[in-house]
């Protein structure tokens, strides 16, 4: 019955990946393309990192006699990767799959419920794995060789070490699970952590030269401490380090046993997890008189309400706005900072305080890229659409609600950030202009552009809100030629001061963008509300 | 009040509805009836303005709904057959949206919400999140939204589903009042017994094509419904 079960899972699995946007029909070749494209670019940065940071740290240690800390950091990334990574899968696969009810009504052993779940969640570390291990292996390999017994206590290694994710995942996901079970503003505990955790893995980022160094100068203390506190990745690095059976030995027992007795307790658990009822305190209606709006706006008021329901859609489609406001604090709080490092950087590249305010523009606009909202907003309606399709509402006040809704979450950011940025920066009323101005038409942009893929590739076959935001096809298509687009103007504008200045050259893309914006807007209400009407 | 007159729709090879032709009469509650598949729902999202159609007229009032989609959709109200609402809006706001879509205003949409909110025994429940209501208070819900801007026409798909037996009661009340006042409601269901004593007129649908339709007496003639379906529906018969 397992085997049934994890097979059922894994078609549910790729049929995701691989399902066009209307039942029934099997994705284009264009789509694969463009997934795998997707899946390569994706590849090719993350195998360049590792390879660039392994590359800088293996000489080092080896010469100090600590080859097997470099396979301790190698273990130590993956897992933590991998649990950042999978952790909320975890919580979902497990605890919020959709056919939990129908699989506890079936004879079945909860167990076998749970590993199918696993199973699910081992594929997707494995992978997170790969990323870091192949380059890892690939550089020692590269440079010190490896023998037959090192390479089988490697691969052993790398099949087990996933399952230290899982115990991890495992356990982290039952206690979000239990939390959001208990309390009412779930919402905004979700938020909460994945705030935590894409700040730690922006701060990670920035830091990574430091820690770097401290890995590098450091390594016989941390070695020392890896030693005495991480006793399974002690043993696991001495083991490929040094070919030895035995360490192996002591790390998989340290692995193995951990792993069955969370299976274990979980699938005890697991029943009771998932039927605990959600506290809910019921509100007693009181009557207020009710307060009418105008048709388009009650549409904007709803997308609203719908756009902030969901944590994962709102961490996921305003990315921009995060950085906004991360970056306005930032400003603000090391404003003397700023000025020296521009007086500093202004050395190596003398036009940079001339040309500030165009460059500071393309910043916010490249944030800005970042704000992915409109182009889930037709997906999001999911099985919901037969509502505003068969109420008497114009399409393109439908459309233009959803757009608005991405101007009303991207804008007031930009705005807050190009006021502060031009203040720290004492920027000319002007220059003052371009940098608030810019970055509001490009929302506008990409609002607008994120409706017509949407209206492109809908895709109402979502099992949860999640999935639509993250694995939708507009998604990609807006993120990447968003992203493109700005790339595009950054080496445009490059080549561009040998024949005008860089102010010059801003002012002509601001009016590209209200060009662009005006297209896409006639776009939209022609072409889009035939498609709208057919959707 | 609604007229349908040679209605196809077909997905790629398969025609779902074929050449179906109905008329409903002002003051008339219409049944219509088939087994799975048959081609209810998609008649009905198609009146409703959901889904598009292929060959055919629908004609709402005397108004074409293909060029005239906003004045038929105005007049109409939709009951689907799963009431899939916004989950994230409450009772109350879901009511308000619809009321705001409608241009109700203000003082008659708050008489209207209350009127039919205590009938349906749901007022106490309108500022509970959609998400936290059963099967048949969305039904309810739904039911409530169909009237709130007094349409002329109703389209349902199996409306009873999920009712409890004192909500059911009530609605078959509410849509034989509503016809009385001169209006209509075409509607789909598998209650037999329910279309037998409610219906004026009905009609019976098998794999996409009309099978036999009129005045409800006149169809069943000595028979009970039941029992003229399953003849017509039999594949041997």
């Amino acid at each position: 019955m397992l085997r049934t079960l994890v097979a059922i899972r894994l078609k549910g699995l790729f049929s995701r990946m691989v399902r066009g946007t209307k039942e029934g029909k099997k994705s284009g070749n264009g789509k694969k393309i463009l997934m795998g494209f997707l899946i390569f670019y994706v590849a090719i940065v993350f195998l360049g990192m590792s390879t660039a940071f392994f590359n800088m740290i293996v000489e080092p240690y080896v010469e100090l006699g600590l080859g097997w800390l470099y396979f301790a950091m190698m273990a130590i990334f993956i897992i933590t990767i991998s649990f950042i990574g999978s952790v909320f899968i975890a919580q979902q696969e497990l605890y919020d799959a959709k056919d939990n009810d129908l699989l506890l009504a079936l004879p079945l052993k909860p167990r076998d419920i749970l590993l199918s779940r696993v199973f699910v969640i081992l594929i997707f570390n494995y992978l997170y794995e790969a990323m870091i291990a192949i380059p890892a292996v690939g550089v020692y390999v590269f440079k010190y060789s490896m023998t037959i017994s090192q390479a089988i206590i490697l691969l052993i290694v790398l099949i087990t070490l996933p399952l230290v994710v899982l115990i991890l995942s495992c356990l982290f996901g039952w206690i979000l699970a239990n939390i959001m079970k208990r309390v009412r503003y779930k919402n905004f505990i979700a938020l909460g952590f994945s705030v935590l955790f894409f700040g730690l893995y922006m701060v990670a980022v920035n830091q990574i030269g430091d820690y770097i160094n401290i890995l590098i100068n450091n390594g016989n203390s941390l070695a020392a401490a890896i030693e005495k506190g991480l006793f399974p990745i002690y043993h696991m690095a001495v083991a490929i380090s040094d070919g030895n059976f035995l360490n192996l030995g002591l790390y998989l027992l340290s692995v193995i046993i951990p792993f069955i007795l969370v299976i274990y307790v979980l699938s005890m658990n697991f029943i009771k997890v998932l039927t605990l009822e959600q506290k809910t305190k019921k509100i007693e209606y009181k009557h207020k008189p009710m307060k009418s709006k105008s048709i388009f706006w009650s549409l904007v008021v709803r997308e609203i309400k719908h756009f902030t329901s969901s944590a994962m859609v709102m961490m996921n489609g305003s990315m921009g706005v995060v950085f906004y406001l991360i970056s306005a604090v930032a400003i603000f709080i090391y404003m003397d900072n700023v000025n020296v490092l521009l007086e500093v950087v202004s050395t190596e590249i003398p036009f940079l305080l001339e040309y500030i305010a165009p460059v500071a523009a393309f910043a916010i606009c490249a944030m800005g890229s970042m704000n992915l909202m409109s182009c889930t907003l037709i997906s999001l309606e999911g099985d919901r659409l037969w509502i505003i399709k068969h109420l008497p509402i114009d399409p393109k006040d439908v459309i233009m609600s959803k757009v608005m809704l991405h101007l009303i979450m991207s804008i007031p950011g930009s705005i807050v950030l190009s006021c502060i940025v031009s203040f720290v920066l004492n920027l000319s009323l002007l220059d003052a202009g371009l940098v608030i101005i810019a970055p509001i038409v490009f929302n506008a942009v990409i609002g607008l552009f994120g409706m017509v893929i949407n209206l492109l590739y809908p895709k109402f076959d979502w099992i949860n809100e999640t999935a639509c935001v993250k694995q939708s096809m507009s998604v990609i298509i807006t993120m990447f030629s968003s992203m493109a687009f700005v790339f595009v103007l950054g080496f445009v504008g490059f080549h561009a001061v040998k024949v005008m200045s860089l102010n010059q050259f801003a002012y002509i893309v601001v009016a590209l963008f209200i060009l662009m914006a005006y297209g896409f807007y006639w776009l939209l209400t022609t072409w889009g509300v035939k498609v709208y009407n057919e959707l | 009040m609604l007229k349908i007159q040679n209605y196809t729709k077909s997905y790629g090879d398969f025609k779902a509805v074929d050449n179906l032709s109905i008329n409903v009469e002002k003051g008339k509650i219409y049944g219509f009836i088939g087994h799975n598949g048959a081609g209810k729902t998609t008649t009905l999202k198609a009146i409703s303005g959901i889904l598009q159609y292929d060959e055919g007229e629908i004609i709402i009032d005397g108004m074409d709904l293909k060029s005239h989609p906003m004045e038929c959709k105005k007049i109409m109200a939709y009951i689907p057959d799963n009431p899939d609402l916004y989950e994230y809006l409450s009772g109350i706001q879901y009511l308000n949206f619809i009321a705001d879509v409608f241009e109700v205003p203000q003082d008659v949409r708050e008489e209207r919400i209350k009127r039919y909110g205590d009938l349906l025994e749901l007022t106490g429940d309108f500022a509970q999140p959609i998400s936290a209501y059963s099967h048949g208070m969305k039904q309810k819900l739904a039911i409530i939204s169909a009237f709130i801007h007094d349409p002329q026409l109703i389209i349902m798909d199996e409306p009873f589903v999920g009712l409890d037996p004192k909500a059911s009661h009530i609605l078959k009340t509410l849509m034989r009042d509503f016809c009385n006042e001169g209006k209509a409601i075409f509607f789909s269901t598998h209650v037999l017994e329910v279309a037998e004593k409610l219906c004026d007129e009905i009609a019976i649908i098998k794999k996409g094509k009309l099978v036999v339709c009129g005045p409800t007496q006149e169809v069943i003639g000595n028979d009970t419904l039941e029992d003229v379906f399953l003849d017509l529906v039999d594949d041997n018969a």
